[in-house]
């Protein structure tokens, strides 16, 4: 019996555990996602007409994003191209 | 299901209990008349005499249940522990995606990692109300996408 508890609470913090893994890898592809569609649609456009202060606050929150990301899934890729690709945008586009 | 009966056994037999108490007490009353000399009316004897079927009725009732329970025990025990070993190997095959194979590239398609993030997010939640059904678990977890 207290073999099955402790097998039961085993499954319980497995599955916790998990859980959490997988929040972090699922909110590290959905940021990347979300940023990416925004440039996609940003270049839609010509930059002159662009909402200048709400697409610096977008990449702002990316790249704070980023930076928390890899801060605390150190080794995380996926985290890493998303810093790129917040680092590639600023560098291409100037935002006022 | 089993826990369900045990649980509702266990409220019976405590009902029950206090049911034996009374009744004793009623019988007990009864024979002290009739010991000291007062002629016992024929209605209250045969009341007297239903209680004392309906309390061996009950009695056996309850105690057949609570063999019932008993005899279930070890196969259900089996049977959870099997489920959680289930459990815990989808967990583990769970936990080797997300480490592993495209989700771990960073070359692989954003779109396509979101959906296949959803899909192993739905699988999760299976396997959590899987666990909660089998009273595993009861704390909510922050998977839910």
């Amino acid at each position: 019996m207290l073999q099955l508890f402790e097998s039961k609470q085993a499954g319980v913090e497995g599955l916790r555990e998990v859980a959490a893994e997988f929040e972090k890898r699922r909110s590290t592809w959905l940021a990347l996602h979300d940023f990416q569609a925004k440039v996609d649609a940003w270049q839609l456009e010509a930059p002159a007409t662009w909402d200048h202060p709400a697409v610096r606050i977008a990449v702002e929150g990316a790249a704070a994003g980023a930076h928390r990301a890899c801060k605390a899934q150190k080794g995380d890729l996926v985290a890493l191209r998303l810093l790129d690709a917040v680092k590639a945008f600023r560098d291409t586009v100037p935002l006022r | 299901m089993h826990a369900a009966f045990k649980e509702q056994l266990s409220r019976h037999v405590k009902s029950a209990r206090h049911l034996f108490a009374r009744s004793e007490g009623v019988v007990d009353l009864f024979q002290l008349l009739t010991d000291n000399g007062r002629k016992p009316d024929y209605k209250q004897a045969a009341a007297v005499d239903t209680l004392r079927d309906a309390v061996e009725v009950l009695r056996a009732a309850v105690t057949q249940a609570s063999d019932q329970v008993t005899e279930q025990m070890p196969r259900q025990l089996e049977g959870l522990a099997t489920a959680i070993g289930e459990v815990n190997s989808a967990l583990q095959d769970t936990l080797a995606r997300i480490h592993s194979g495209p989700l771990a590239d960073p070359a692989s398609d954003p779109g396509r990692m979101v959906q296949l993030v959803q899909e192993i997010g739905d699988r999760l939640e299976v396997s959590r109300w899987g666990m909660e059904a089998r009273g595993g678990a009861t704390q909510r977890l922050t998977c839910t996408c």
